[in-house]
């Protein structure tokens, strides 16, 4: 009889089910070693038997399972004075070594087990215990990065509408400063408050200044050239000093912190109220 | 005299498999009390013998299933069980039916797979539930159905078959 006859038969699904008398069962063991295929055939209905258990499964009441473990507990304790007391007799029968031996053999064998169930628990525990921790700092560095992007978002949003509210409004001024020869396309704007003479400079166009230099915004009053302070390179809206009473404004490139008269051969940009 | 880990991993098999060991004992037994007892005792000779448990002779599952099947057949078949309840006949074994009595914590997700196990003919049905839940041997049941040893075999390897189309049917359901 090959594999594939003794499969259709039925008697593999008899023996899982262990409806076969013992010289059977050990019949159908002999077919398994001989026939992988017969193994896996097992296996199947092993496997379809579970299923077809796990249908009936029912909660035991709770209070079983302290019951039980309890119970483990107590047996272990039984074991163990019962394997010393057959110790204590062997000794007597000067057999000790070797049922000593057995005693520390069962121990070893029983503890190992146990380690091998609990390191695999243990395993199964810290990769999942790894795997959290990973996702986790994952999920904080990512966090970290929407922070930052919000923050980055929040203060561009700020500068802006603080850009529209001086552009909407109407006590705001606007004045256009020209390239003068040293750079003919600059272009830079100042917004002026008539009330209350804040002052915001707008650079359109204006090259990057060169290491340790900086522009510095003047007013001019009756040819006379008043500080308004210092600002930098960039595009955006910046706020500069007050500026009390103006009839143009000018440009000039200072070293760096501003200087206390401008440096005329280095005025870039300049316009008339 | 268990250390923790030990209890901790005792724990962790107990609170994965309880529930299939125990359904199975009362779906044997049928009576609450007996079979809390006979889970009990299944329980600490799962862990008595697990040092004989060879993981190359078959599944674990499997081989805590049988446990506390022979256990159960067991008791059902002792003198004291048939004094106290009446001989546990075919009828009883097939007849009790998996939803009503068996538990009133049935896993709701497992409704579906026992509708279509109820699918099965009735009797490819109770051919499984002789041999599986009733520990009948194959004379026994050919015996009580009144039908040849050969039949037994290829009636229970067609239950069986049909069994398994029925949770493959379930499978690409769920």
């Amino acid at each position: 009889m090959n594999g594939e006859e003794y499969i259709s038969s039925g008697v593999l699904e008899l023996y899982v089910m262990g409806a076969l008398p013992e010289a059977e069962m050990q019949q159908v063991r002999e077919m398994a070693r001989r026939f992988p295929e017969v193994t896996q055939e097992i296996e199947k209905i092993e496997a379809l038997m579970e299923s077809y258990a796990l249908l009936n499964a029912a909660e035991p009441r709770i209070e079983l399972k302290e019951k039980v473990m309890n119970r483990i507990k107590q047996e272990t304790l039984r074991v163990i004075k019962t394997e010393s007391r057959d110790e204590n007799v062997a000794i007597k029968k000067l057999n000790a070594n070797e049922s000593s031996r057995n005693f520390y053999a069962y121990l070893a064998a029983a503890s190992l087990a146990l380690l091998i169930v609990s390191s695999a628990f243990n395993l199964f525990v810290w990769k999942k215990l790894k795997e959290s921790g990973e996702q986790l700092a994952v999920i904080r560095s990512e966090k970290q990065e929407y922070g930052n992007q919000l923050a980055t978002v929040k203060s561009s949003y700020d500068q802006t509408l603080a850009e529209i509210n001086i552009l909407q409004n109407k006590d705001y001024k606007a004045i256009e400063m020209k390239g003068l020869p040293v750079a003919p396309h600059a272009l830079v704007r100042v917004y002026w408050n008539q009330q209350t003479k804040e002052t915001f400079v707008n650079i359109a166009d204006l090259p990057a200044p060169p290491a340790g230099k900086q522009y510095q915004l003047w007013a001019l009053v009756d040819g006379k050239p008043i500080d308004a302070g210092i600002f930098e390179g960039k595009a955006s809206m910046q706020k500069v000093k007050s500026v009390e009473n103006a009839q143009a404004f000018a440009v000039t490139l200072e070293p760096e912190g501003g200087s206390a008269v401008p440096t005329l051969t280095a005025m870039y940009v300049m316009g008339n109220v | 005299m268990l250390a923790a880990r030990e209890e901790k991993a005792i724990e962790i098999i107990y609170d994965n498999y309880s529930a299939a060991i125990f359904g199975v004992i009362f779906r044997i037994i049928q009576d609450k009390e007996i079979a809390e007892d006979v889970f009990q005792e299944t329980c600490i000779k799962i862990w008595h013998n697990s040092l004989q448990y060879d993981s190359s002779k078959g599944r674990l599952f499997t081989w805590m299933i049988n446990i506390a099947r022979h256990l159960a057949i067991d008791k059902i078949r002792s003198k004291d069980f048939r004094g106290s309840l009446k001989n546990q006949s075919l009828e009883n074994i097939v007849n009790s039916n998996m939803e009503g009595k068996s538990s009133d914590s049935t896993n709701p997700e497992l409704v579906g797979l026992k509708l279509l196990v109820e699918k099965l003919e009735p009797e490819q049905k109770s051919i499984i539930d002789l041999l599986y839940f009733g520990g009948f041997t194959q004379e026994e049941v050919s015996e009580k159905l009144a039908i040849p040893l050969g039949t037994v075999k290829t009636r229970s390897r067609n239950a069986l078959l049909s069994l398994r189309k029925q949770f493959d049917v379930a499978e690409k359901y769920t």
